[in-house]
């Protein structure tokens, strides 16, 4: 645990050495969040009728809790998987003392970590400041420990599926196209562009019980129905991360059986 | 600058040689990046399935820039994929290669290096966006029109990618500045136009011209509009030319990396 801690800060740090990087990072996120408040704000107002399906307040919220997560970049964690497969590197990191996996899964977390808390940060402040809070059932104080969990939970999840995309490379040499569906399946049941709360019912209800809807649950999270679906929310990730968990050890297994390293 | 371009087809058709050796490699990508982008349609039909048609735009409509917008992205990481790892090679000092070649250097840099899955935009693209044309029945001058739009939207998008790479001969280690920038650029031009209230419209098509590679084209020819064709050649004629000032003073900041061997 307290290797993991310190991989993960020490990889955070060495992110931050580059201020630039964070600063446009930053810059390219507030723009957005700014962007997609006043495009949907427009269609708010083209389209009253978008109200009842989910209040605008809401909507913004929930794409915004999009790509706040999204700076977390463990979906990184496949890429990862590729290019030491195809380099070779993969062989320095089986040398080190603590699991392969594992310490991909450190590194990701360490180089998404200062721009997820800096986004998180902005993401609050502008909408609270221009929008206000999102109407969610239940007082904000318990809201904000239920969010916490639906994170955790859902980041364990995404970390399980971009894993095993990973490891679809030992037997597809090039594990992009994977991410590329993987990856996409959770931007359209994640709400990126356009909140699932606009599709229709039978999809909404295949969004959220999906694997990929599951990864990104934190957005639904932001629905006004989400005290009423917490624990359908947290029972249907948790059987997701145990049915992941179950594949990763499985194929971790055989990946490395059919490692052949060339020296 | 004959010689240049013939340089730069020879070039191109070589490095699609070299991909197309690895066969099922090629083919997984391009199918991949097609597969990739019907996310896009989805959304977006999903969207207008439940907005219904904003401004005058259908869902057809927002094919159609999709298709646009796939099929510039498509030509500019095709073709001109080297403006893309331009940030690296003067991190590296392999820049150097392309300056000393005796063809014209923006060529050279161009066809450095190749992007598979681009050809993936470039196909669903031009079969969409050609879709959308024989769907509307344009006349010839819609499609006179429809292609000219097109072409203006590529050199912009060019110009706007290698004004972003052109970064890194100003910030050291410019590679995820210039990336980040270039995202700045993309995003809007992947929202239906319809959907942009006027100020932000203008503003996109103009100072960050994202919307002159997607929904201007689709704009031009649901009102016929040449007014809106010449301000868009304006627009590509003004970005040409900071483009072309900021590659030349840029040009002038390079320091060799001393690696040629």
């Amino acid at each position: 645990m307290y290797k993991g801690l310190y991989y993960i800060y020490i990889v955070a740090k060495n992110t931050v050495e580059n201020k630039n990087k964070l600063i446009f990072q930053m810059i390219n996120h507030t723009l957005f969040l700014l962007f997609s408040l006043f495009l949907y704000k427009n269609v708010y107002e083209i389209s009253p009728g978008l109200k009842e399906k989910i209040p605008f307040v809401n909507a913004i919220w929930s794409m915004s809790i999009y790509f706040v997560v999204f700076w977390l970049a463990l979906r990184n964690i496949e890429r990862s998987f590729r290019d030491d497969i195809k380099t070779g590197n993969i062989e320095l990191y089986l040398l080190r003392p603590i699991n392969y996996v594992w310490q991909k899964v450190f590194i990701q977390i360490g180089q998404g970590l200062i721009p997820f808390f800096v986004s998180l940060t902005l993401a609050v402040i502008i909408n609270y400041l221009l929008v206000g809070m999102p109407v969610v059932g239940m007082s904000y104080f318990v809201w904000f420990f239920a969010l916490l969990v639906i994170f955790i939970l859902s980041q364990i999840l995404m970390c399980l599926i971009f894993i095993l995309c990973g490891l679809s490379g030992f037997w597809l040499q090039n594990s992009e196209p994977t991410y590329f569906v993987v990856s996409k399946f959770i931007m359209i049941f994640g709400g990126a562009w356009v909140p699932v709360a606009f599709f229709p019912k039978t999809l909404q209800v295949i969004a959220e019980f999906s694997p990929f809807g599951a990864s990104m649950a934190l957005s639904y999270a932001m629905y006004p129905n989400f005290a009423d679906r917490f624990w359908i929310l947290v029972l249907n990730i948790s059987f997701w991360i145990l049915f992941s968990l179950f594949f990763v050890h499985l194929v971790s297994k055989r990946a490395i059986k059919k490692l052949s390293v060339n020296g | 600058m004959l010689k240049d371009i013939r340089y730069f087809v020879i070039q191109t058709k070589f490095n699609i040689k070299n991909a197309y050796a690895l066969r099922s490699a090629f083919w997984i990508g391009v199918v991949s990046m097609i597969v990739n982008n019907c996310v896009f349609f989805i959304i977006w039909s999903l969207f207008m399935k439940s907005v219904g048609d904003i401004n005058g735009w259908t869902g057809v409509d927002v094919f159609g820039m999709l298709g646009v917008s796939m099929f510039i992205y498509g030509i500019t990481f095709g073709f001109f994929h080297g403006v893309v790892d331009l940030p690296q090679m003067i991190v590296r000092g392999s820049f150097d290669n392309v300056l000393i070649s005796p063809v014209n250097s923006f060529f050279k840099l161009a066809t450095s290096s190749f992007l598979v899955t681009a050809y993936g935009d470039l196909l669903l693209g031009a079969v969409v966006f050609l879709s959308y044309g024989i769907y509307l029945q344009f006349s010839l001058y819609t499609w006179l029109l429809y292609v000219l739009a097109i072409i203006f939207g590529a050199i912009v998008f060019l110009c706007i990618r290698l004004l972003c790479s052109l970064i890194s001969f100003f910030i050291y280690d410019g590679d995820n500045i210039s990336n980040q920038l270039f995202e700045i650029f993309l995003r809007p031009g992947l929202y239906p136009g319809a959907i942009f209230p006027i100020k932000l419209k203008t503003f996109f098509m103009t100072l960050v011209p994202a919307l002159l590679t997607s929904a201007i084209p689709v704009d031009i020819i649901k009102t016929n509009s040449l007014k809106l064709l010449s301000l868009s050649l304006l627009v590509t004629s003004i970005w040409i030319l900071i483009t072309f000032l900021v590659y030349k003073i840029a040009l002038r900041r390079y320091e060799s990396g001393n690696l040629l061997r």
